[in-house]
């Protein structure tokens, strides 16, 4: 009994090392991962939006797979949502003290704050050729920034309209908005689960980071 | 490219840069430009808080067309250089102000303000983006030149755009290609690159003149899109838009538009 409860043991304290040592080196969190309006859980859903666009965008959807162990699916070649998260975490700078030249220098870590961000790609589902139906989601472990771009494309043309969304505030959230670079109209709706009121506003994009309102959105 | 930026601000009396409020100058609606006198560059606010088109932080110019929409003023902006976008047009939508990209140069020593179609008294030409702007109503026009999946390497140049603000021409490398505006082209001038060579030498001498003058008395102008511009100048001059049984059409220099295969687009 008493041996093999100790080669249990030792199991137990490397497989807890091995968590413990995995847990530091757990930032393999991909920047961008892809998902299907279709497949998102309706539970987890923050807003969903209806687009009717004015003219019928591009649809050739393509589906790549990455990955041997760990699979990983990305789709392309339709209208999208692209959600930007933020994670504020502590890092560490390298601080010296003394001067390195004699040697008698004495390197200590100090504390920063470090933002990093990600990305959730959402796909929309067609209902018809000008009809999408798009969800946002959250993603684990992230903050949210609360706005979203709509990406598509006519003819090739690329364009992507961003908005802020809020579940706190209301206001009319079913408009119609002009594109800011080719100026394709698109109407939009929001929804806010168990059909409560919220609000949705479009805003001018921050060229760089896909889905950020530039500064100013007039929700808070 | 920050040396001239340095010897400007040694340049400059030291009484005005600290000690002066900060002016506030109403452009009509909810809108107002803040700076400091002394300086060229603005910055916009919409509501009393700062607004920032595209993430574009100072302006070298910015001026409301005379239309309004949603009973806020459309304004013609010019961003500059550090996170600058070029020339925009800011209109409110649904209560929020947003921003148009009309150019895409972005030079704030000589911004693109477009150029006046000649004949035409309410219509901005911004060659290099394929853009115009009704400058009585606000509207922005855009000019597709490529049909669905074609791959062209000339640069698009729209040259004009047809009275009714609804057809454009676009000229390319070895054509003037005939746009309907946000839908495509339909017809195309067979305008080959080499009677645009001989037709545009003296735009390039008179560019390149201008220039050199300009240059001389210490300032800078973009001589490519002087080039281009009157390359539009010329093409206004010696072309017409003519409204026949099969739509628009624009001839000159004994040129007839031929239609394009039209491909209906695909509604899958």
């Amino acid at each position: 009994m008493t041996p093999i409860s100790a080669v249990s043991g030792l199991r137990w304290l490397a497989l807890s090392l091995v968590v413990a040592l995995a847990g530091c080196a757990s930032n393999a969190d991909v920047y961008e991962k892809h998902v299907r309006t279709e497949e998102a859980n309706p539970a987890d859903v923050v807003m969903s939006l209806d687009v009717t666009f004015a003219r019928a965008p591009d649809y050739e959807p393509r589906t790549l797979e990455y990955g041997s162990t760990v699979k990983r699916v990305e789709y392309s070649g339709y209208p999208s949502i692209e959600v930007p998260f933020y994670q504020k975490g502590v890092g560490f700078d390298l601080g010296v003290v003394g001067d390195p030249r004699t040697l008698l220098a004495l390197p200590y870590p100090s504390p920063t704050t470090r933002t990093t961000s990600a990305q959730l790609k959402i796909f929309g589902e067609r209902l018809d050729a000008t009809h999408y139906r798009f969800v946002v989601l959250p993603r684990a472990g992230w903050s949210s920034m609360n706005s979203f771009q709509v990406s598509f494309a006519v003819n090739g043309r690329r364009e992507a309209m961003t908005f802020a969304y809020s579940a706190k505030k209301v206001c009319e959230s079913r408009f119609d908005v002009t594109t800011p670079t080719y100026g394709f109209g698109m109407s939009v709706a929001a929804t806010f689960p168990g059909g409560k009121a919220g609000c949705l506003k479009a805003c001018d994009a921050r060229p760089g980071f896909p889905g950020q309102c530039a500064f100013f959105s007039g929700i808070e | 490219m920050t040396l001239p930026i340095v010897a400007h601000a040694q340049a400059r009396p030291a009484t005005v840069t600290d000690s002066s409020p900060n002016t506030l100058q109403p452009l009509g609606g909810d809108f107002e430009l803040v700076g400091e006198p002394a300086s060229t560059l603005h910055q916009l606010t919409f509501r009393g808080k700062p607004y920032r088109p595209l993430n574009a932080y100072k302006f070298a110019h910015v001026r409301a067309l005379g239309p309004t929409q949603g009973g806020q003023p459309i304004l013609l902006a010019v961003s500059n250089d550090f996170m600058g976008v070029g020339t925009i047009l800011i209109a409110v939508q649904n209560d929020t102000p947003l921003a148009r990209v009309l150019s895409p140069s972005v030079d704030a020593r000589d911004p693109d303000l477009g150029l006046p179609q000649p004949g035409r008294q309410d219509l901005l030409l911004f060659t290099a983006g394929s853009r115009a702007l009704v400058t009585s109503t606000g509207k922005v026009l855009w000019f597709e030149h490529l049909q669905p999946k074609e791959r062209l390497q000339s640069t698009p140049l729209l040259v004009s755009v047809s009275p009714d603000n609804r057809h454009g021409a676009v000229l390319l490398d070895n054509e003037i290609r005939l746009s309907v505006a946000d839908e495509g082209p339909y017809a195309s001038v067979a305008f080959t690159k080499a009677m645009q060579r001989d037709a545009f030498k003296s735009a390039w001498d008179q560019s390149a003149t201008r220039a050199r003058k300009v240059l001389d008395e210490g300032k800078h102008i973009d001589q490519r899109r002087l080039y281009d511009n009157l390359k539009a100048e010329w093409i206004n001059r010696n072309f017409r838009w003519q409204e026949g049984k099969g739509g628009w059409q624009f001839s000159g220099q004994g040129l007839k538009p031929v239609p394009l295969p039209v491909q209906p687009r695909k509604e899958q």
